[in-house]
């Protein structure tokens, strides 16, 4: 059923622009990134309990790593160079990975993750051959060339739909990661990291691996991300960037596989439906976030299923009786 | 009461008419006719709030001052607003939400990034965007794209415009510093002015000046004092306050005791307009001059300018409008008069006429250059004093700089080339 | 040279104890609740309004003892919201996941973000120092200002009362034990819910009055309430597990360096607060204060 499902929400991605203007077009394509991004967190934080305030440095290694590339090698076929954003991410997720993850763990993770991707936003703004804070612009849609023909992305809706078809693809990966039996030892250290050890799982390397896993996906997104933009800023691999897949991922329920889609659909929604609400957007949004919070403090997703649940729960005796 | 009204609706009238040229003509055929819609894209949400409200308070009221004088082309205007929260995907959002609900002739944008977001999307999405305050030289340059205009000061003309006073009036200064934000537009405001102290010095003054290195610091950081005691013991003697609106208040707060604004014979702030004054009151620096868009007791007697300026105070009752309010008026009157002049709001016959056009605003005539559509257009300067009226401060001084002395020959497509040497 | 170096250091602890002030708050709710409160800039702000409008109020004189009443009645004020704040949401988070205190608490910190400029506007404020706190003191070519002697002296006195409330009081000893184990706590008699009620009370106290003795020290602006959150989750963190004595130390040596680093190497400003940060985890990964009790 969650194929069907899954399949027919590509579909639709797929038919959106045939039906919709560009300005829900645009949205929709950060939606998938955003999207993908929060798989990437969840991936780490439901599979070994990993929580990262700095996810967005790695986002912003893949955007920035594919703009350079292009910039500096056009020549190079641009799957080659997607591929190598997120290769790029993966590098610097088993360089702090090796030196951090044995040390530190929890909260405090959390706060070295996040003082990391500070020092690589501030970096960014300092750099003028990355446009500092201004942004690095001028990056182009590429030319694909897939032998029996090429497509020019920078052409009508191609990008999108490259987009659509790439954010399917991530998905589907961190899916398998998820549930194979990759995913099953993450999951085994996640809930009990004494018990994994004695089993003889490696603790430690597997929490690495998903955290390498997690930084290459994110890394891919931020390089799908800059020729949407076609700019990127240092602000992507700052905290406020890094609060999002989180947030996405707890309002949408951290317990379910597609919680962070669910939160990235609901938060761009409310984004969008309190456009032209100038001067009390951050108390719409802020205020409408706490009650789904506290109504729903399982997410989204959590808050739907305990309510069939409790429907039905309350369903059977009336039925008894 | 009743002939106060009268001479408003009349001032109104005259002004509007001044700005579209359509006074008393075919106001019969509007009631018919779908309005022109603008789109204003602009922060109203966030720390840069307080700009956007200005874009849309002196917009508003452009677009009302043209309507009661019969619209253009005998179509009413309609203003279409969105938050872009300065951020860059927030303002490519928002310029494709306007043009997929047909609107294709946008303006605003305060910051920098976000114009250089949305300057690649507008020819795919046949649009036009008027500039009506980001700055960065290369919106005009490396990244010119032939659907975005600049109605508003650039970098380069507004610090070498700022540079050219400084030279004139302290002539006897042989040295300057400066202390600016680690941002890219920091680092160019500085060069830019570097740039005109290494130009107007020798002619204005007839002696090269002495440029000490600036010092940096993070956007928004909260303690200056090791910067203050540095900037103390430098034997500058004109300061280049960099720092922007609540950082630069922040700055000057702080450097109070250390006598920072008495150690320097002269203080310039490039942009924050009253920001320093109107928040510092009576602990004002004595003699700072500030930028600012539009300033307006430099052009009493110009009728958009009393117009506006009338309006705004009445719909406010804040008897400063910051130059922002200016900006947005002027982008109205921008396609007001380019519609007027194409005959049309078709994306292409605006462009064409908004190319070499002239128009009339709150501070004089600007004109967009064809080549790189960066509008000539005069830079404004005001210098207050600490006073001791409820305010605690006052204007002392103003200087209006025609921008054609300081603005570089048009060089689309090319990175400028500044003069920051040390001389 | 020396002098210098005197006077980057003294600059260094003054940011700390800045850091320090917003940070104590922060560390009493991490410290016995686990909530890693991302509202306490909100909050913050509210005080620094508060003490701001209270003192244009009050007419121009602004005597010492006056703008010390002042931020004690912000703190107050800010303290009974924290009431609210515990009744409407905090409370209700207890019994789920920690994470979704995070998201609960930045929700709240754009609400609050939203009713402040509702209510003090959009413009930039600033105030004045007391008369007393506006001059400096010169020894030899350190520059000390009155009123950052004056923030020294209560970050410190703020860190001995609080290190006494903490381990030498009885309130001080049930906050510990609640901290440790609530259910212990209870079955030894404690009434937990109200014991965490007033922490909350006390650490939007806190939050209130570091706004109203910081208002002289910058710009009020909407963006306010997002300026230290950052730091002072690292001063937190680095220290230890909320302890009060960690985020004290953790707040020094964080901004002495970043204050020394950006006088002596060039560089990208104020990333040196980062750096230390990050090493300070890799050497210490608990904490500088590990196992230690608030």
């Amino acid at each position: 059923m969650q194929a069907a499902a899954a399949l027919a929400a590509l579909v639709m991605a797929l038919l959106l622009p045939e039906i919709a203007g560009q300005g829900l077009v645009f949205l929709a394509g950060l939606l998938w990134i955003n999207m993908v991004f929060g798989f990437s967190w969840n991936l780490m934080f439901r599979q070994t309990g990993l929580v990262s305030f700095g996810h967005a440095a790695f986002f912003a290694i893949g955007g920035y790593g594919y703009a350079v590339l292009a910039r500096a090698w056009p020549g190079l076929p641009p799957l080659l160079v997607f591929v190598a954003a997120g290769a790029l991410g993966a590098v610097a997720a088993l360089v702090v990975g090796v030196v951090a993850l044995r040390r530190s763990l929890g909260v405090y993770f959390a706060i070295f993750s996040l003082a990391l991707s500070q020092i690589v936003a501030m970096v960014i703004s300092d750099l003028p051959s990355l446009g500092r804070d201004d942004g690095f612009a001028g990056i182009r849609r590429p030319v694909l060339d897939l032998g029996v023909a090429t497509i020019k992305l920078a052409e009508g809706d191609n990008y999108y739909r490259f987009l659509v078809l790439s954010c399917a693809l991530l998905t589907l990966i961190v899916w398998w990661v998820t549930h194979s039996r990759t995913g099953r030892r993450f999951r085994a250290v996640q809930q009990d990291a004494e018990r994994a050890a004695f089993l003889g799982i490696a603790v430690a390397r597997q929490r690495l691996l998903c955290f390498v896993i997690a930084a290459a996906v994110a890394a891919v997104a931020g390089a799908l991300y800059g020729p949407w933009l076609q700019l990127l800023t240092p602000e992507l691999a700052q905290w406020t960037f890094s609060a999002r897949p989180i947030l996405f991922t707890l309002l949408g329920g951290a317990a379910s596989f597609w919680g962070p889609a669910v939160g990235a659909l609901g938060f761009t929604v409310l984004e969008y439906a309190t456009r032209t609400l100038h001067g009390v957007g951050e108390i719409t949004v802020g205020g409408i976030l706490l009650i789904v919070v506290l109504i729903f403090p399982g997410g989204i997703i959590g808050g739907i299923i305990g309510g069939v649940r409790g429907a039905l729960g309350r369903a059977r005796p009336v039925a008894g009786a | 009461m009743a002939a106060g009204i009268a001479r408003r609706e009349v001032m109104v009238s005259a002004a509007a008419a001044a700005l579209a040229g359509v006074a008393g003509r075919s106001t019969g055929a509007r009631a018919q006719q779908k309005p022109i819609r603008l789109g204003l894209i602009t922060p109203l949400s966030g720390p840069q709030e307080i700009v956007g409200r200005d874009h849309l308070a002196g917009a508003t009221i452009a677009v009302n001052q043209i309507n009661q004088a019969g619209g253009v082309l005998g179509r009413t205007l309609e203003l279409e607003t969105r938050d872009d929260k300065a951020s860059p995907a927030a303002g490519v959002a928002a310029s494709k939400d306007l043009v997929s609900s047909g609107v294709n002739l946008l303006f605003g944008v305060l910051s920098s990034g976000v114009a250089l977001a949305i300057a690649p999307t507008l020819k795919g999405d046949d649009a036009v965007l008027i500039l009506c305050a980001a700055s960065a030289n290369e919106l005009t340059h490396e990244q010119f794209t032939p659907n975005l205009f600049r109605a508003s000061d650039e970098a380069y003309m507004r610090q070498r415009a700022l540079a050219k006073v400084v030279a004139k009036d302290y002539a006897a200064i042989n040295s300057w510093t400066a202390i600016n934000p680690q941002t890219a537009i920091g680092a160019s405001n500085w060069d830019s002015f570097v740039d005109g102290l290494n130009q107007f010095y020798p002619q204005e003054a007839g002696h090269n000046v002495e440029v000490i290195d600036a010092l940096t610091v993070k956007y928004g950081a909260t303690d200056y004092k090791n910067e203050i005691a540095q900037l103390m013991r430098r034997s500058a003697e004109g300061l280049y306050l960099g720092v922007y609106g609540g950082d630069a208040v922040t700055m000057l707060r702080q450097a109070a005791p250390y006598g920072l604004a008495r150690k320097f014979k002269v203080l310039v702030d490039p942009g924050s307009e009253y920001i320093v004054a109107q928040t510092l009151g009576k602990s004002t620096p004595v003699g700072l001059w500030a930028g600012i868009h539009w300033y307006f007791g430099a052009y009493r007697g110009n009728a958009i300018n009393d117009a506006l300026y009338d309006a705004y105070v009445k719909s406010t009752g804040n008897p400063f409008p910051a130059g922002y309010v200016g900006e947005g008026h002027a982008g109205v009157l921008a396609y007001a008069a380019a519609i007027q002049r194409a005959g049309s709001t078709e994306t292409g016959a605006v462009i064409g006429a908004l190319e070499g056009m002239s128009f009339a605003s709150c501070k004089g005539k600007r004109t967009f250059r064809k080549e790189d559509h960066q509008a000539i257009c005069d830079v404004n300067m005001v210098q207050f004093a600490p006073d001791d009226t409820a305010a605690g401060w006052k204007i002392v001084g103003y200087r209006v700089v025609d921008g054609a002395e300081s603005i570089e020959p048009p060089s689309p497509g090319k990175a400028l080339v500044l003069n920051t040497k040390r001389q | 040279m020396l002098a210098d170096l005197a006077g980057v250091v003294f600059n260094g602890l003054f940011s700390a104890m800045v850091v320090f002030i917003f940070a104590s708050g922060l560390t009493l709710l991490f410290g016995v609740l686990r909530i890693l409160n991302f509202s306490q800039g909100g909050f913050f702000a509210v005080g620094a309004y508060l003490a701001f409008s209270l003192t244009r109020l009050l007419g121009p004189a602004l005597p010492l003892w006056r703008f010390l009443a002042i931020a004690v009645v912000a703190g107050v004020v800010v303290g009974a919201l924290g009431i609210v704040t515990e009744r409407l949401v905090l409370r209700r988070l207890r019994q789920v996941d920690g994470a979704y205190s995070l998201i609960a608490t930045y929700a709240l910190l754009l609400l609050v973000e939203g009713i402040v400029k509702l209510i003090w506007g959009v413009d930039v404020r600033s105030m004045e120092p007391p008369a007393e706190l506006s001059g400096v003191w010169q020894v030899g070519d350190v520059f000390m200002p009155t009123y950052a002697l004056f923030i020294l002296a209560a970050g410190l006195a703020l860190f001995v009362a609080l290190e006494w409330l903490l381990h030498h009081s009885r309130l001080g000893k049930l906050m510990q034990s609640v901290a440790t184990d609530p259910w212990m706590a209870s079955v030894l008699g404690v009434d937990v819910a109200r014991m965490q009620t007033w922490i909350v009370v006390g650490g939007f106290f806190l939050a209130g009055i570091a706004g109203g003795l910081l208002v002289p020290n910058q710009a009020l602006s909407p963006s306010l309430a997002g300026t230290f959150v950052i730091q002072a989750f690292g001063a937190l963190i680095v220290g230890g597990m909320g302890s009060v004595r960690g985020t004290f130390m953790a707040a020094i040596l964080l901004c002495v360096a970043d204050s020394l680093a950006s006088t002596y190497l060039p560089g990208v400003p104020g990333v040196f607060f980062y750096i230390t940060m990050a090493a300070l985890l890799l050497l210490r990964p608990q904490g500088l204060m590990r196992g230690a009790q608030l």
